[in-house]
């Protein structure tokens, strides 16, 4: 059994990105059949710039605003604790001197919930962060992810994901776009002025042999 | 009764048979046999072993004699006999043994470290927290609670405005308790989990305030995948367990 969680990672830039973000969270609706987000307290969310601004402004850190503002929503109230919720965690509003980024996360959980990838390609459209990836989180937990971003610190990807999309910044990192689309995996393809990798023609599963040998090849393509 | 030092010496002189260290006695327990039973060379060996213990015996009895000819001499093994080993030597030894092995250890560690502390680059402050918690925090970084007015109060290391539990060797530390009710079956938080958020917020000051000084976050065993997943996007803080 498998866990998922889609990551979107943008460059700072000292706002909160109000617009993209009332998008992507309507999206999310859309994506996750929902007639509604809820908050931390289990109420609905009024999708509106300006209840989505006042929920940032609250979070900023008075003592730090240079770390931006970080929110939760769920698909379902958070108070019914019923497992087939989706978290949505965004981290926006960094500002640029920070070592920080702003963040949209989907915390999924079982491969049940994991909608068509082409909701997440839209939603890269809407956002437009320099790196997204659609991770298996003991994948990324075997691999060592974690320990990896330490010393990459976002110049580079700690390692390439099954569905993983790169601005041309980071693709660069890696040898370039020309580079990327000679990638032994399933599917690589120009995307959104970056490019976008796919391993396998199906959801990413760590336990399944073929699946990593595929993700370490392309690795080792990268030199990673 | 031997009651002076030299009653005693004078005693082991003239009754080597019980010094530890006469000869024919062995290692063995009582009734433990040199051969498996059954064969005809355990007769022989017992006998011949009875012989030679004889023999030593008498060779000790007849030198005990002649030194009580010559007057009182010290006996070589009666220091060593008469020294209180499990006293000042294996009791001390297990006691130490024990105490390091035991819970006390880091306790006693931190205290002395506390002490002689200098301070680093931040300030050890009181802090007034919540039950839930402070327990743990305060059995890994050995810094007592203190109840005053109904509060909780121990001691955190505060740089440039960020709380940390703990600062050892050059290190800044974050002991978290258990989360063990909030972890599925994939070990990590449960997708209705309120607040995972403060995690990464949390993360991302003290990484900031440490400055380039490492912060490690030690968490339960089996909840490193879940703090890792929460604080993906924030380098800087290493989780271990």
């Amino acid at each position: 059994m498998n866990s998922y969680t889609f990551r979107q990672r943008c460059r700072p830039r000292g706002d909160f990105r109000i617009r993209e973000i009332v998008e992507f969270l309507q999206l999310m609706e859309v994506t996750f059949q929902r007639m509604s987000l809820y908050d931390s307290d289990g109420e609905p969310v009024e999708l509106t710039s300006k209840e989505i601004r006042r929920f940032m402004e609250e979070a900023v850190d008075k003592r730090f605003p240079s770390l931006g503002a970080s929110v939760e929503f769920f698909t379902i109230s958070p108070l019914k604790r019923d497992n087939n919720t989706v978290r949505i965690e965004i981290c926006t509003g960094t500002h640029g001197g920070e070592p920080f980024i702003d963040s949209c996360d989907l915390s999924i959980g079982g491969p049940w919930k994991v909608p068509d990838l082409s909701y997440f390609e839209q939603s890269i459209k809407i956002l437009r962060p320099f790196e997204a990836f659609l991770a298996e989180d003991e994948n990324e937990y075997q691999l060592d992810a974690h320990g990896i971003l330490q010393t990459t610190r976002f110049k580079k990807p700690e390692i390439i994901r099954a569905f993983h999309y790169l601005d041309a910044e980071m693709a660069r990192s890696i040898g370039g776009i020309e580079y990327c689309l000679e990638a032994p995996a399933w599917r690589v393809e120009r995307f959104c002025d970056g490019v976008l990798i796919q391993l396998v023609p199906v959801l990413f599963d760590s336990t399944n042999s073929r699946h990593l040998q595929v993700q370490k090849d392309v690795m080792r393509y990268f030199k990673l | 009764m031997i009651q002076t030092d030299d009653q005693r010496r004078w005693w082991f002189a003239t009754h080597p048979e019980y010094s530890w260290r006469r000869r024919g006695i062995t290692s063995r327990k009582h009734g433990e046999r040199k051969h498996a039973p059954g064969t005809y060379l355990e007769y022989a060996d017992q006998d011949q072993d009875e012989a030679d213990r004889n023999a030593a015996l008498d060779e000790e009895f007849r030198k005990a004699i002649e030194l009580d000819k010559k007057g009182i001499e010290a006996d070589p093994h009666t220091f060593l006999d008469l020294f209180p080993y499990r006293r000042l030597v294996t009791a001390p030894i297990s006691f130490f043994q024990a105490l390091l092995r035991s819970q006390a250890q880091h306790t006693i560690l931190n205290a002395v470290k506390k002490a002689g502390d200098s301070g680093g680059p931040g300030k050890w402050v009181e802090v007034a927290r919540s039950r839930i918690g402070i327990e743990h925090q305060s059995k890994m970084s050995g810094n007592p609670i203190e109840e005053r007015d109904g509060k909780r109060y121990i001691k955190e290391y505060l740089r440039y405005g960020v709380y940390f539990d703990d600062y050892v060797n050059g290190k800044l530390y974050e002991y978290k308790g258990s989360y063990g009710k909030l972890i599925n079956k994939f070990r990590l938080f449960y997708d209705w989990v309120r607040g995972v958020k403060t995690l990464p917020d949390q993360a991302k000051r003290q990484a900031a305030a440490a400055r380039g000084i490492p912060v490690i976050w030690k968490v339960g065993k089996d909840q490193v995948k879940a703090f890792r997943k929460a604080v993906g996007n924030v380098p800087g803080i290493e989780i271990v367990p």
